[in-house]
Parts: C-alpha cells; sequence; structure tokens
C-alpha cells in the first residue's frame, strides 16, 4: 500500500491522477443511463472506468476516480458531507481493480486483460474483480451516507452496487480489448511508469548473483539473466513499490530499453523473455 | 470557464471569505442540521442556507438542481418512515400507507437534513473558484502534489467534456444509435463514446509530464506562492460562529432539544 503515498514523487503519475480525474468527471456528468434514485444514483456508463483505469494505472487511478467523483459533485450541485463517502468510495473503486487482478488464486487467468488468450478465464477473473471493487464503494459510500442518517444502508447499499457493477461487467470486456493495448502501447501501465521511473533514479544494486530487473519484474529462474529464482521486488525510498502489482510480471512493451516478457509458462505465473526492446 | 461550472463571479461577503473560513460556514450549516432530527430545528439550517445562496447571489443556480432537491427531498419522505417505529397520532391512513405522526416528522426532518447538505454545499461552490477551493485545500494543509492534481484536473475537466460532447456528436452523426430500448444494448453503445474521449486525453500525459519536469515541477521541495492566503478578521469571525454554532448544537441535542 506504500505506493499509494509514494507516487505522489512521480510527475507522470501526478499527471495521470489529474486526467484520470478530468475524464472520470467528464464522463460521468453526460453519460447517464438510467435513474435509479433521482438525485441520490443512476446507471452510468463511466463507472467502468475506475475499474478499467485501477488495473491499467495502479495507484494514479485510485487517486483520480476519488477526485473525479468530488469534482463530479462539486459541478454536479451534490457537493456536500456526503462526498465524503463519495472520495472514499471511490478511492477504493479503483485502488481493489490493481490490488486483485491476478492475485485471486485458482480464479486469476494469469494473462494481461486484453481479451484476447483464454478469454473465459478472463472474463471470470474481471468479473470477480468487478463486482468486489463495486461492492467495496458501494459498502463505504453507503456508510458514510447512513452514518449521516441521509438514506439507510439497506437502501442505497444495493443500489450503487448493482448500479457499479452492472455498468463494468457490461462495458469492461469489450473496453479492455480495444482500449487496454493502446494504453500499453504508450507506455502508461503502471508498473511501465515505475519501470521509467525506476531507471531514471538508478536501479537499486542487485543481490550477489541476482540482477535487478530479475528480482523487480519477479521472472525468476526463467528470467533472461538465468540462474536466479523468483525474488522480491526492491523497496527503494525513491521507486513506488509495486511488489502487489500483477501487472509488474505482464508483458509490457516498455520504452525504457528493458526487457519485455512474451508467452506465458503455464503453471507459474511468470512469462519467458523472448525478446529485448531495441527503442 | 466553461458554462458546467456553478460558480458565480460576483463580489458579495461570502465571496470575499477565505475559502477555508467558507468551509467552516459549511460545518456551521451541516453540524446543526445533523445533530438535531426534529424539522422545525432543521429548518434553520436549511433557511440559511437558502440566505446563503441568496447572499452569494447563487439562486440562479438553483434552477440547475432543483430537480436534485425535490427528489432527495421526496425520496427521503418515501423511504425513511419504514426505519422508524410508529408512535403519536395517526396522519395518513390510506390502505398500505398507514403513517403516524412521528414517522411523518422524522422522514420531514431527513429529508429536510439532506436537502440543506445540498444547498449548503450549493452556497460553497456558488461563491468559491475552482482556483479557490485549490488555494484552500493547500491552506489546509494538504500536500502540494494533491492540490496540484486537484486544480490540474479542474482545468481539465471543462476540455473533456466539451470532447465528450463532441464525440457524442459526431458518432451519432455517423449512426451511432445510443437511445435503445434494450439496456445491454444501450450500455455497449457507449463504448464508441468512452475510447475516444479518454484516448485523447491520455496521449499528451507523457509530454505534459516532461514540460512540467523542464520548469522544474517536483512535488518534494517546498514550495512559495505569489499569492498566500491571509486570514481576514472576518475569516476569523467565521470560524468563530462555526464554533459557537456547533458547540451549541451539540450541547442542545445532548440534553434532547430538537430529537426525537
Amino acid at each position: 500500500m506504500r505506493e499509494l503515498l509514494t507516487m505522489w514523487r512521480d510527475t507522470r503519475m501526478v499527471m495521470l491522477v489529474a486526467v484520470v480525474a478530468a475524464v472520470y468527471a467528464a464522463l460521468l456528468i453526460p453519460f447517464k443511463l438510467f435513474t435509479i434514485l433521482p438525485g441520490l444514483t443512476s446507471v452510468r456508463p463511466a463507472n467502468v472506468l475506475p475499474v478499467f483505469f485501477g488495473i491499467a494505472f495502479g495507484p494514479a487511478a485510485a487517486w483520480g476516480s476519488a477526485i473525479g467523483n468530488l469534482i463530479g459533485d462539486v459541478f454536479g450541485g451534490t457537493f456536500g458531507p456526503g462526498s465524503v463517502g463519495g472520495f472514499v468510495g471511490n478511492f477504493f473503486f479503483g485502488l481493489v481493480g490493481y490490488k486483485l487482478w491476478g492475485n485471486l488464486g485458482p480464479l486469476s487467468s494469469g494473462e494481461e486483460p486484453d481479451f484476447r488468450d483464454q478469454k473465459l478465464r478472463q472474463l471470470i477473473e474481471y468479473v470477480a474483480v468487478a463486482v468486489a471493487a463495486a461492492a467495496a464503494c458501494a459498502a463505504i459510500i453507503a456508510w458514510v451516507v447512513d452514518a449521516l442518517e441521509l438514506i439507510p444502508f439497506s437502501v442505497l447499499g444495493p443500489i450503487i452496487l448493482t448500479n457499479n457493477a452492472v455498468s463494468a461487467i457490461v462495458l469492461g470486456p469489450p473496453l479492455f480489448y480495444l482500449a487496454y493495448p493502446r494504453v500499453k502501447e504508450m507506455g502508461l501501465l503502471y508498473p511501465d511508469v515505475l519501470r521509467a521511473r525506476t531507471s531514471r533514479v538508478g536501479p537499486t544494486p542487485p543481490a550477489p548473483g541476482r540482477s535487478w530487473w530479475c528480482r523487480w519484474s519477479g521472472s525468476g529462474s526463467r528470467c533472461w539473466c538465468s540462474g536466479a529464482r523468483p525474488g522480491r521486488r526492491p523497496r527503494s525510498a525513491s521507486a513506488p513499490s509495486a511488489s502487489s502489482s500483477p501487472l509488474s510480471r505482464r508483458t509490457s512493451p516498455a520504452r525504457t530499453s528493458l526487457p519485455s516478457f512474451g508467452t506465458r509458462e503455464k503453471g507459474n505465473g511468470f512469462r519467458r523473455p523472448t525478446r529485448v526492446s531495441t527503442r | 470557464m466553461s458554462s458546467t461550472s456553478l460558480y458565480v463571479d460576483a463580489d458579495s461577503f461570502l465571496h470575499r471569505l477565505d475559502p477555508r473560513a467558507k468551509l467552516a460556514l459549511l460545518v456551521a450549516m451541516a453540524v446543526p442540521a445533523y445533530t438535531f432530527g426534529r424539522p422545525e430545528f432543521i429548518a434553520i439550517p436549511f433557511v440559511a442556507a437558502l440566505i446563503g445562496l441568496w447572499i452569494g447571489d447563487g439562486l440562479r443556480n438553483l434552477r440547475r438542481v432543483w430537480f436534485i432537491i425535490v427528489a432527495l427531498f421526496v425520496v427521503g419522505l418515501v423511504v425513511w418512515p419504514g426505519f422508524v417505529e410508529r408512535g403519536g397520532p395517526v396522519v395518513v391512513d390510506a390502505g398500505p400507507i398507514f403513517l403516524t405522526e412521528r414517522q411523518t416528522l422524522f422522514a420531514l426532518g431527513r429529508s429536510l437534513r439532506i436537502t440543506s447538505f445540498i444547498l449548503g454545499g450549493l452556497v460553497y461552490v456558488s461563491t468559491t473558484s475552482n482556483e479557490e477551493i485549490v488555494r484552500g485545500m493547500r491552506g489546509l494543509g494538504l500536500p502540494y502534489a494533491f492540490c496540484f492534481a486537484v486544480g490540474t484536473a479542474l482545468r481539465l475537466f471543462p476540455t473533456f467534456l466539451d470532447a465528450a460532447g463532441t464525440v457524442r456528436q459526431a458518432q451519432e452523426a455517423r449512426g451511432l444509435e445510443i437511445s435503445s430500448k434494450n439496456p445491454i444494448e444501450r450500455a455497449r453503445s457507449f463504448i464508441p463514446l468512452l475510447i475516444p474521449v479518454f484516448m485523447t486525453a491520455f496521449r499528451n500525459i507523457e509530454t505534459q509530464s516532461m514540460a512540467l519536469e523542464a520548469r522544474g515541477f517536483d512535488t518534494r521541495s517546498e514550495r512559495t506562492f505569489y499569492r498566500e492566503s491571509a486570514f481576514a478578521a472576518r475569516d476569523w469571525l467565521a470560524v468563530g460562529f462555526t464554533v459557537a454554532v456547533s458547540v451549541a448544537s451539540i450541547a442542545l441535542s445532548t440534553l434532547g432539544v430538537g430529537t426525537f
């Protein structure tokens, strides 16, 4: 969880927070499908964005979703004490996605969320992640609103859960299929940003017999530097930790002349290096 | 500034207050609305918020959000009677609808509370510009990087909102049907709208970040500001008023005044 604070040291992550917040707020307001409780909640296609951004951009999406919802309240005329619940709830709406993807044990597909390989397993994993994220958001907002004695938890909680989950489940898979490769190509995936930053500030010296990249990527015995076992990524003070992010194991055409990994090796969740980027 | 903003550019007493003092006044309105339960007591912050809107020239914003306020009021009236015990004389007895005086007053109080919160927030956003909101956050001691992100998002938001509208018109002109009666089809029709907007947004992050760093952007070093916020006497007065109102409200409600 330390990366939620250390990410603020990176300019690209700060810009990602701002852009995620602005895009989320900009798409929240004009695009509404159905109003469930007038003034309180409605089915909005933009509710898929915290999950998508969360898996792609990591902690930046958590903060961005929280700020975006706050901006939506300010511009939508619903700013008030309940906005605190909206801020925290949407923070977790973005956070849960990147924390859970790849960490669901047997439910995890072990793939990038691009819905190209093992589509069914990815769909199962995605639905589990989306429902968990929607439930976290719903529980927090409904609890705060109930604590303020505005609307009972038992009324608002299920409504927000349904509202968030429906949009995320229906729109998520096509969105990932179309947009994820493009975001990856831009080098904006959370581990890519971290990798670029780590390469700028300089790598943590590797332990004897083990390369820095091997330890950071967790590529273990199949790493291109050979001979090393899977290890923990370094937690230097200058680089945000990505130890819990499954994206750090994924294929990423980095713009930092670091190796890009190819097909997934069955059973171990790690990837075999297939090429080295020369960009 | 996009027309989506609720800020009203005027020179009222509320506009001249420091954004932190305005937040304090928001608290002064929220605490009694929260601590009291009886509608006649919650009506006081409700009326105060309406007066605040009038002073801050924000009554025109009511026209934009009246539907939300009325809807919240009605939702409260409908929902809350089911969550409170019956008591007192019967007010409504029409088949399945059976309401006692206690249920009615309780629901009315909750409805007034939620609308008071919304009106109070409306006063704040009507009298505080985006820049002042960020300056207030900075003045409250929030980290600069966070305030910078909020400020940048507030500036980018109208641009992306316009882009979203343009994309929507463009896709509809190409034959995109977004008013299908099938909810799943309708939801899926939004995909061609979502992707162009945020792909446009994220395309420039790299260059924007480099531009920031080229200008010496650093979130860790201590910053100085051209315009420092200073708390004037009127701001301290607002804070003092907030403290007095909050203490009085809590004390009275503890004594059972204004509660059920």
